[in-house]
């Protein structure tokens, strides 16, 4: 499976190499296109969800519900599969691997944080290695894998927080806000009127592995990349050159995962916007939703009302200046 | 397809691999650009060096007008010359730093970046070129960053990466330039000195040419230079010790005062002038004012009109004295230096007084002698115990050193050999005692009056101390700093008191000052000792 797989991500470079760069982008922009013709308002919010299809990173929404798919009594099984016994053409009885609704190129979670903690960690494998075990053999995801999961930020009764090292694995955390008055009202009109909206399938899956290994070309400078290594660097408590302000009100800073979440989504971004390496603004315009979950304050810092994207902030604006001089 | 017009491999230009070849306009860009940090590093250390250079002259400067006599203090010149090395020194280092260490091409790019807003795109280019960026050479993204990069490239000029001017702290330099220029006191000061110089080798001309016959003419004469340097420079002390002298030759001429006497007090009243002139180079040097003595140089027909208690004819009695002046002054290119001419006119000045007087007294002593020798009562000449008078043996003997040092006088009755005059004149105290008093302490006293700036600190600090033996009650007034406190030790009550040298200082001065201004007023009373 996994030689399946690098075979793949081989196959997708050299397609790379084939196709043109215009194509590409311009399939990327006739994207975002097609989800403003049904997703109004939320023009950041998209553009996220493309950074993590770009990244094959998964993105965890944290917004108002739209429907509810995780439950409590959801089982693991539910999601990855199990073995069923099936009988062959010759009446053996014998045992099957019966995917789950997680062998899909798009998995949408709703609501994650309602499944217990045990059917939440049946996703770790899945999202990270894009594969699933179940009875001693590995299953490997299709590809392109994504794993959009909402999160419910009210009505916390009855729900099981993520724990630190399942929400690593999300590659975003994208906050969704409220929508404003003339965006609610346009979806009260579109939603509402004898036609629905409907989006064309503008990128096939074979054109989301293009776009995921164009973006892992687009180059970064070398001090670009080494601010943001002392950037990471910054946010840790236990940190060498860590500031009194973060080793009094962090709990955990960035994990390694972090930084190569900024500088992959970075690339992405550049892309997005039509160029052809990182800047430190692209790195700005990533910051929060590839680090907003992966740094917390400890209970003094939330006790003095400090805001952990501030501090994040704060913290990346003063590495990047001092790297600019 | 790979942009068009690259440099084939920048290589050791970048320190890079070449490995994607970076567009030449890029690199023509980032190379202009680094002439131009070059450029704009040399204008920086150099007005850095400038900035410390002029600051250092203003210090000295400065230091040289606080403390005039420190001797320590290097002077304008060398002020001058310790900056200019200073100078040299700064830019020679700013140029051996950028040479020893030249900015890396990344570097301009990354500063190109931040100039022109580009976000990394240049930067992005040269690391990928030097390998230290990963990317593939041939990778779409990699060929569409190079074309991009060489399109903004061809857009931009190399000026606004490294704008040459001159950085902040620059407008410190004229300030310091200013302050060091007004604060050499040298330049201001060395003019008003050699107006007086002249001045007083002008007048020392006049005494020597006039009647040789009158011996008060000297000192008047000396009086007369004496009341223009006080008017010159609203001394109240010159002024006062110029009037005594004035007194000095009117009892001189009138016969009121014996010749001997009058040499003493005339060297009394010298001591005085020392000090008074001392003091006033000080207050000059102190100030800063290029007003002196020499600022308004006597002139022909008003030496002594103005002068406070001077006498009348002085003026009269002074034909030459003017004419002297003039001809001193048209014709400079017969003069020794400066210093060298004021000094040897003011020794002239004095040694002609002197001589005037001892050749009265010689004149006095031949005339009393006669009598004297006829009488053959030389025991009576000799047990006179009085200085002053006419036959002492004292009188006897300047008369006979003069005699041999003047052949003018070789035919008087105190030369004729034999007579007891001339025996005397072999007596060895009188040679040494003139040789001492008249040329060591005169020609080290001219010489300090003339350049005050051989008198040693301690000489200086000292100056208007316990010249001036006069009664006076305590100064009452709160003196509180160390500088001008006067204490009540620092008054002599008699002339047998010591004289107080340690804790007096400058304001010295100002009480002598004041007092000698109420002689002025009140002219009744004696100023001299």
């Amino acid at each position: 499976m996994l030689q399946d797989a690098i075979r793949a991500d081989e196959g997708q470079r050299d397609a790379v190499a084939g196709r043109s760069l215009e194509r590409e982008l311009e399939q990327l922009q006739r994207a975002r296109s097609a989800i403003a013709q049904v997703v109004f308002g939320l023009e950041d919010v998209v553009d996220h969800v493309l950074i993590g299809l770009m990244c094959a990173g998964h993105v965890l929404l944290e917004g108002a519900p739209s429907r509810i798919q995780f439950t409590p009594d959801l089982m693991p099984a539910d999601v990855t599969g199990t073995m069923v016994l099936v009988q062959d053409e010759r009446g053996i009885m014998g045992t099957r691997f019966q995917p789950g609704p997680i062998f899909a190129e798009l998995v949408l979670a709703d609501e994650i944080n309602r499944a217990t903690p045990k059917t939440q960690s049946a996703l770790l494998e899945a999202m990270q290695e894009g594969t699933v075990t179940a009875a001693g053999q590995v299953h490997a995801l299709p590809k392109p894998f994504f794993v959009l999961a909402t999160q419910n930020p009210i009505e916390m009764e009855g729900t099981y927080v993520l724990p630190e090292a399942q929400i690593d694995r999300f590659f975003f955390k994208v906050e969704m806000p409220y929508p404003r008055e003339a965006v609610l009202d346009t979806i009260l009109d579109r939603t509402t009127g004898a036609e629905q909206a409907r989006a064309p399938q503008v990128l096939t899956p074979a054109d989301l592995l293009h776009l995921q290994a164009l973006t892992r070309s687009v180059p970064i400078a070398e001090h670009v990349r080494r601010a943001v290594v002392r950037f990471v660097l910054a946010t840790q408590p236990e940190g060498r050159d860590t500031s009194d302000r973060v080793r009094r009100y962090i709990r955990f800073g960035v994990t390694p995962r972090g930084g190569q979440a900024m500088i992959l989504a970075a690339k992405a971004h550049a892309l997005m916007h039509g160029r052809f390496h990182v800047g430190t603004q692209d790195l700005r315009a990533v910051l929060l939703p590839a680090l907003r979950h992966r740094f917390q304050l400890n209970f003094e810092g939330v006790a003095e009302g400090l805001s952990a994207t501030t501090m994040l902030e704060e913290l990346f604006d003063s590495v990047t200046a001092s790297a600019a001089r | 397809m790979r942009p068009s017009g690259r440099l084939p491999r920048p290589g050791d230009d970048t320190g890079a691999a070449g490995r994607i070849g970076v567009p030449a306009p890029v690199l023509e860009l980032l190379r202009a650009g680094r002439s131009r940090l070059a450029l704009l590093s040399l204008v920086e250390t150099t007005t850095l060096a400038a900035l410390a250079a002029a600051a250092v002259y203003a210090v000295a400067a400065a230091a040289r007008r606080l403390l005039p006599y420190a001797d320590s203090l290097p002077d304008r010149s060398a002020a001058f010359a310790i900056a200019a090395s200073l100078f040299v020194v700064g830019v020679a280092i700013g140029v051996w730093r950028f040479l020893r260490n030249p900015p890396a091409l990344i570097e301009v790019a990354r500063s190109a970046d931040r100039r022109f807003g580009l976000d990394e795109l240049f930067a992005t280019v040269i690391d990928l070129d030097r390998g230290a960026a990963s990317g593939e050479p041939d990778s779409p993204v990699v060929q569409a960053l190079l074309r991009e990069a060489e399109r903004r490239a061809r857009s931009l000029r190399p000026t606004p990466l490294a704008p040459v001017r001159a950085p902040k702290p620059a407008w410190l330099l004229p300030v310091l330039i200013a302050a060091g220029y007004l604060l050499t006191p040298v330049p201001h000061a060395t003019p008003a000195l050699a107006d007086e110089r002249n001045a007083l080798l002008a007048a020392s001309r006049a005494i020597l040419n006039a009647d040789a016959t009158d011996a008060s003419a000297g000192v008047r004469a000396a009086a007369v230079v004496l009341s223009e340097a006080a008017r010159a420079n609203e001394d109240a002390y010159l002024t006062a010790i110029a009037n005594a002298i004035f007194d000095l030759a009117e009892r001189l001429a009138t016969g009121e005062l014996e010749s001997i006497d009058a040499e003493m007090e005339l060297a009394d009243l010298l001591e005085h002038v020392e000090n008074a002139s001392n003091a006033g180079e000080l207050a000059q040097l102190n100030s800063g004012s290029p007003a002196g003595p020499g600022a308004e140089a006597p002139s022909s027909g008003q030496p002594a009109e103005s002068t406070p208690g001077a006498t009348q004819d002085a003026p009269a009695q002074q034909p030459e004295s003017g004419n002297a002046m003039a001809a001193g002054e048209t014709s400079p290119g017969a003069e020794p230096s400066p210093d060298a001419a004021a000094r040897l006119a003011l020794e002239a000045l004095i040694e002609e007084a002197e001589r005037r007087i001892a050749q009265e007294s010689e004149n006095q002593a031949m005339s009393a002698a006669g009598p004297a020798q006829d009488a053959g009562d030389a025991e009576s000449a000799t047990s006179s115990d009085s200085p002053g008078t006419p036959g002492t043996p004292d009188n006897q003997a300047l008369a006979s050193i003069r005699m041999e040092t003047n052949p003018d006088l070789s035919g008087s009755p105190a030369a004729t050999p034999g007579s007891e005059a001339g025996t005397m004149a072999q007596i060895p105290f009188d040679e040494e005692y003139l040789a001492e008093y008249y040329d060591e302490y005169y020609a080290e006293l001219l010489a300090e009056l003339v350049n005050p700036t051989r008198m040693p600190l301690s000489m200086r600090s000292a100056l208007g101390v316990a010249q001036v033996p006069i009664e006076l009650p305590p100064e009452t007034r709160p003196t509180a700093t160390r500088d001008n406190a006067v204490t009540t030790s620092a008054w002599r009550q008699t002339d047998e008191d010591p004289v107080p040298t340690g804790d007096i200082g400058l304001a010295h001065r100002d009480v002598a000052s004041r007092y000698f201004q109420s002689l002025i007023e009140r002219p009744e009373v004696d100023p001299a000792p």
